[in-house]
């Protein structure tokens, strides 16, 4: 299984080059579009990974689907379900790869002194960007195994602007409408738990939804034809 | 008798295309030539060997073993080497190596070096960048350097140049030097099996013509020659095929020993190549 993860970081290498500077670029133009305020962060970064995992992703499932390596894997000793879990394997290598950028591209910046407003990485950024990266691939992937790169590209395009604009649209949202009362008794439901078992709860529903997502994955896979 | 593979009335259905009642066996040590215009089954009754296409219903013994329920098991012992490449064509010759290395129990990291050496194959170039035989000499490379008992090959020979061709038999015919392995090769450039092939299954539009040694064949098929005369008698029922020309017939017959006895001097026979073989099961419909 972490042969297959290797071929997609080995045949992504220029890209994966490349997405420090998209994360760079990022930074910048979310400077005048973000919402200011906590959540500025978490939006920021949960925006730059959902488009480097998106491009990483879609550009390793495009090139897969295109040299027709699944004929090799599936003619070797690997169980399907390993190509599958492989492929969600990838996500979060790529996933990985994103948050270093971001580590090292706002580490500049602030090394630079340039003047660009910069957010540390916190624990909310790290598992809202988790659970975003999760829920688009956990969508978009049986659909891709199912359908192919070509028939499922639209779908994936669709699932990157509602999760790239959707993050910092949200944000906004919570915090203009920060005085309403549903969204005052959320705050208050959510201060009223422990840090703890926020982030455990967040953390389970984020396993379940892939959990899912890898069975009707895997479900497919193993009657599919090559 | 030891059976490295066997398929047992293999039925699968398409839309415009079916593969129906497909037997035959393979003994250990020997090579087996699968042959048959394009279209007309080959790639499919390999893919379902190799379960890249399900079958509808039948049975596919390799090893003696299931080839769904001991799948890993048996694939650990396959070496393939298909009709294009499918390896990652982005990555040089030694990282897709680094990726299948782990795949395989026995993999030989010497005897792959070794390959590479003989087959004046450069590790450090891109596949892409390798021409359409040193592709297929890396694909054989890769199928070699796991000890595999068993080669599957889907026309390997096709769109290689004869010189490459002649070098990927030979090296096959020294694969076999060692008898537990054996060899299913399916080709419909009918030349290539003429010097390595042990036995023939010919298929025709889904379906198995015959399956035998490959000495049987061309001592029991005649291509025979004769006035057309004889076209208008018993002797058509002996044909299999037939051409008409200008001064009479040429067609193929199944035995020729009892035309032989039959017909006697009326009929010239001669012995057939496997591509005659081929060509008059394939215009049959056309021509008796």
């Amino acid at each position: 299984m972490f042969s297959i993860v290797l071929q997609d970081l080995l045949v992504m290498r220029k890209s994966i080059l490349l997405s420090g500077i998209y994360i760079a670029v990022m930074l910048l133009i979310f400077q005048n579009i973000a919402t200011p305020g906590l959540l500025a962060g978490t939006a920021i970064f949960t925006a730059a990974m959902i488009a480097v995992t998106y491009m990483l992703i879609g550009n390793a499932c495009a090139y897969a689907d295109k040299s027709k390596v699944d004929v090799v894997f599936n003619s070797m000793p690997v169980n399907r379900i390993e190509i599958v879990a492989a492929r969600y394997l990838s996500v979060y290598m790529f996933f990985i790869i994103g948050i270093v950028y971001y580590l090292i591209v706002t580490g500049l910046i602030n090394l630079a002194q340039l003047p660009v407003q910069v957010y540390p990485l916190s624990w909310e950024g790290m598992i809202g960007a988790f659970f975003a990266v999760t829920l688009m691939n956990s969508v978009y992937l049986p659909v891709f195994f199912k359908w192919g790169y070509v028939n499922s590209r639209m779908i994936n395009f669709i699932l990157f602007f509602v999760f790239f604009f959707g993050g910092n649209i949200l944000a906004e949202a919570i915090y203009k409408n920060r005085e309403y009362a549903p969204v005052k008794q959320l705050q208050g439901f959510i201060a009223n738990q422990s840090e703890t078992l926020l982030r455990a709860g967040f953390i389970l529903l984020i396993l379940v939804i892939l959990f899912v997502s890898i069975l009707i994955s895997a479900r497919i896979y193993i009657n599919k034809e090559f | 008798m030891s059976l490295i593979l066997e398929v047992r009335n293999l039925k699968k259905v398409f839309k415009d295309f079916t593969l129906e009642d497909v037997s035959f066996s393979l003994e250990r040590g020997y090579i087996m030539g699968f042959i048959g215009p394009n279209g007309s089954g080959k790639s499919t009754t390999i893919k379902m060997i190799m379960n890249l296409l399900k079958k509808d219903s039948g049975s596919i013994s390799v090893f003696g073993l299931d080839h769904i329920r001991h799948e890993k098991e048996i694939k650990n012992r396959i070496g393939f080497v298909y009709d294009e490449n499918y390896y990652c064509e982005e990555l040089t010759i030694s990282e897709m190596k680094r990726i299948i290395t782990p795949f395989y129990d026995n993999w030989d990291d010497s005897a792959f070096e070794k390959y590479l050496h003989d087959f004046a194959l450069p590790a450090r170039k891109k596949i892409k960048e390798l021409s359409k035989g040193m592709k297929m000499k890396f694909s054989l490379a890769i199928a070699l350097s796991h000890h595999a008992e068993l080669l599957i090959m889907d026309e390997p020979t096709s769109g290689l140049d004869p010189v490459i061709r002649s070098e990927l038999l030979e090296i096959l015919s020294d694969t076999m030097q060692d008898e537990e392995k054996g060899v299913f090769f399916s080709t419909h450039i009918t030349s290539d099996l003429d010097r390595t092939a042990d036995y023939i299954t010919f298929i025709n539009n889904g379906r198995i013509e015959f399956t035998a040694a490959k000495d049987d064949i061309l001592d029991n098929f005649g291509l025979v020659k004769g006035a057309r005369e004889l076209l208008n008698t018993d002797f058509k029922d002996h044909l299999v095929g037939v051409r008409e020309n200008r001064f009479g017939f040429e067609g193929l017959i199944k035995n020729k020993e009892a035309v032989k006895r039959l017909f006697r001097d009326s009929v010239v026979i001669e012995k057939p190549s496997l591509e005659e073989i081929m060509l008059y099961f394939t215009r049959r419909p056309q021509n008796v």
